[in-house]
């Protein structure tokens, strides 16, 4: 037998058996392990330290080995243990071991063991499958609490706009100016909080719910965005310049929308006071099958230090008089966009507009 | 375009506010059929009503509506289970049920048409857009929409003579 | 792409069944469970359309058992198991009772061996028609899409891939499922030949 001394040194537990079922070789590692010693082994008949290995199960398993067939595997669930090791808190080491025919210079076959010690691992597996479970849970009443949210918190705000609304329009006369002027207040204020908690519960929603990925066309998914919006705006969305020919990207369609909206209605928001509004949405390929998608404006752009700050939810540059919002629009688009497993990004000069854009990987049509 | 004497909606809604505001808006959208609107506050009462059963026995004072409005999230029996009855009781899921309702998760709309929904409409905040709403929900579903015949012993020939 | 005559069809399959039979006695032994294992057809593919004849699965990422072999007949074998097949095993066998999990580390460690056994099964029953030694790599656990399980370790060559599509069934649990034996091999002419010479005896 060559020399396998060398096995000595590597973190792996190394036996060699003989098809005659004695051990012929015993690895450092072992010895350290159960306590055995080379030398009470070496030579000797496996029965002494492993008896179990000449019962059926693993005695069938090994003859395949000894003709030379292919390695076998024993896994640390179904096999309690291949050598009997414990480590010193007195827990057992789980072990992982292949089993490979090992040929001498004269052709005989024995049996290598190699037992890898997998206790740490499977404790581990354990944490991270509580830590799953536990995940789980909590979106269950994540879930439940954006439910509730959406019902119960709504409520009470359409009855305050509502009746403000009623108020208004059946007493306005008799309240004067100053009363109907605080029922607008009134009115707005319900109105800032119901986008507010539609935004929120987007963008919950979008960080939360399953959604499939597949083969989308961009071209399509542009134009449908930008009709909509143009509707929606009563046609005040400003000249809206779309390249032909977008290609296909890898995503989910309906996050994709959202996504576009947002940037877009971003873009249309943010005006120049001295300019017509001008947007372009173009697409170029990119490193590595991906696509770029420009959303690009000519309105007041954002200074460069406040450019990684507006992904954040409730950050907000503007006042409500100058440009009203929830602070919660580009925060969907990164959600919806770490979502699909894309990148999203701006550039801008502040006072000349700005670039924002969006990476996906190119799908096929 | 069909003529009718009186309309009759049934309205499943839990809080009170919410059925001042839809009444207000049927007022406010002035269009025509204008319906007779009868309440109900849970789920079951719903089931009741349409099935005529106890309270809801007289369909002269209960008469069959031609359109349900029907909140989700009620007390006793949800919405979604109210639909789910509907969908077994063979001449009665002839009247065609518009859920309204605060929640716009996928889930509930999904599971709201998978129950037999005719359509499924989003309690806005803004009294002006549930005006809106209800005004084209009565051209559309009151006045445009076609219904088959509820054939009912106890009130066939009532409440069809139309 | 390689064609088999119906007569080798059918001493393969029988082969691959003599295999797998073996396998099942192994498990059975080991786990005290009944597993059954049965082969009812094998189908010869070539690359290209591997994609379609698994085509409902073809987005899966899929645990697969690999083992390498060179010799008269050389290629690569592989056991793949769909997720649910390898939630049911693995379950079956361990009695973990905690089901729909992910494949974790404990979890893979054991398909890595009922992989092990299945594959070592039925490449024992081919070497044994065989008269030439075959040699073996050491077993190799992926998970991957179906379309990259076989193919990156074979770039350019034009390999032919047999499928047996194979059925289990536990009988204590009234639970069966369907894993998938696939050989990709440059070709089967010395195992067609042993096969062919077998059948004339």
């Amino acid at each position: 037998m060559r020399s396998l001394d060398v096995l000595d040194h590597v973190p792996v537990g190394v036996f060699v058996l003989t098809p005659e079922f004695k051990v012929s070789f015993w690895n450092k590692v072992l010895e350290d392990w159960t306590g055995i010693e080379r030398g009470d082994v070496v030579g000797q008949d496996v029965t002494g330290a492993l008896p179990h290995l000449r019962e059926g199960r693993y005695a069938g398993r090994l003859r395949t080995i000894f003709e030379g067939g292919p390695p076998a595997v024993f896994s640390a669930q179904l096999h309690k243990h291949i050598v009997p090791a414990r480590r010193r808190s007195g827990e057992p080491r789980l072990q992982h071991t292949t089993v490979t025919p090992l040929r001498d210079e004269d052709g005989r076959v024995s049996a290598l063991f190699a037992i890898q010690d997998v206790t740490e691992l499977t404790k581990r597996s354990r944490q991270y499958r509580e830590l799953a479970a536990k995940v789980q849970a909590v979106n269950v009443e994540l879930e439940g609490f954006a439910y509730s949210v959406s019902h119960d918190l709504r409520a009470p705000l359409r009855t305050m706009e509502g009746f403000s609304v009623a108020l208004l329009e059946d007493y306005g006369e008799a309240i004067g100016e100053q009363g109907r002027d605080y029922l607008g207040r009134i009115i707005d204020g319900s109105r800032r909080l119901d986008s507010l908690i539609r935004d929120l519960l987007l963008y919950s929603r979008l960080s939360r719910q399953e959604i499939s990925i597949t083969n989308v066309p961009l071209d399509a998914v542009v134009r449908e965005v930008v009709d909509r919006l143009r509707s929606y705006l009563n046609g005040e969305l400003g000249n809206v310049e779309t390249q032909t020919g977008l290609p296909h990207v890898v995503a989910n369609r309906l996050t994709l929308v959202q996504v576009l909206t947002n940037l877009l209605s971003n873009a249309t928001k943010f005006m120049h006071p001295d300019r017509e509004p001008q947007i372009r949405v173009t697409a170029e390929r990119r490193d590595e099958g991906w696509v770029r998608v420009w959303i690009e404006d000519n309105g007041i752009g954002i200074a460069a230090d406040h450019q990684e700050r507006i992904f954040k939810v409730f950050e907000r540059l503007h006042g409500d008089d100058e440009f009203p919002g929830t602070g919660i629009g580009l925060a969907i688009v990164r959600v919806g966009m770490e979502r699909l497993d894309g990148r999203v990004g701006v550039e801008s000069v502040e006072g000349e507009g700005s670039r924002f854009w969006i990476e996906l990987r190119e799908g096929t049509p | 375009m069909k003529q009718r004497s009186a309309v009759t909606v049934l309205v499943v809604e839990d809080d009170a506010n919410d059925v001042l505001l839809l009444k207000r808006a049927f007022r406010k959208a002035g269009t025509e059929p204008f319906p007779v609107i009868h309440v109900v506050n849970d789920g079951e009462s719903a089931v009741r009503y349409l099935g005529g059963v106890g309270e809801f026995g007289d369909r002269r004072s209960h008469p069959l509506p031609d359109l349900v409005l029907l909140d989700l999230k009620l007390p006793r029996m949800s919405g979604h289970e109210v639909l789910a009855w509907r969908s077994e009781q063979l001449p009665l899921i002839r009247i065609p049920v518009i859920v309204m309702s605060s929640s716009q998760e996928a889930s509930d709309i999904a599971r709201a048409y998978d129950c037999g929904a005719n359509s499924y409409l989003v309690k806005p905040v803004e009294l002006e857009v549930l005006v809106e709403i209800i005004g084209a929900l009565q051209g559309y579903w009151l006045r445009f929409n076609e219904t088959a015949a509820v054939t009912e012993p106890r009130t066939f020939g009532t409440r069809l003579a139309t | 792409m390689q064609k088999l005559t119906a007569d080798q069809t059918d001493g393969l399959t029988e082969l691959i069944n003599i295999g797998v039979g073996r396998a099942a006695g192994v498990l059975n032994d080991m786990t005290e469970s009944h597993v059954s294992l049965r082969v009812p057809a094998i189908t010869l593919l070539s690359q290209d359309t591997i994609d379609e004849e698994l085509g409902d699965m073809s987005d899966d990422l899929l645990a697969s058992v690999q083992l390498r072999f060179a010799g008269s007949f050389s290629g690569t074998a592989a056991l793949v198991f769909p997720t649910e097949s390898a939630n049911k095993l693995v379950t079956a066998l361990t009695g973990d009772d905690e089901d729909d999990q992910d494949l974790d580390e404990i979890r893979v460690g054991t398909l890595n061996e009922v992989g092990n056994i299945v594959v070592n099964g039925v490449m024992g029953s081919i070497s044994n028609v065989l008269s030439e030694a075959i040699e073996y790599t050491v077993p190799d656990y992926k998970e991957d899409v179906i379309a990259n399980l076989l193919r990156a370790d074979t770039a350019g060559a034009q390999m032919t891939v047999l499928l047996a599509a194979t059925h289990f069934t536990i009988e204590e649990l009234r639970l069966g499922g369907e894993i998938i034996l696939l050989f990709e091999v440059g070709s089967f002419d010395a195992l067609v030949a042993a096969l062919d010479q077998l059948m004339e005896e």
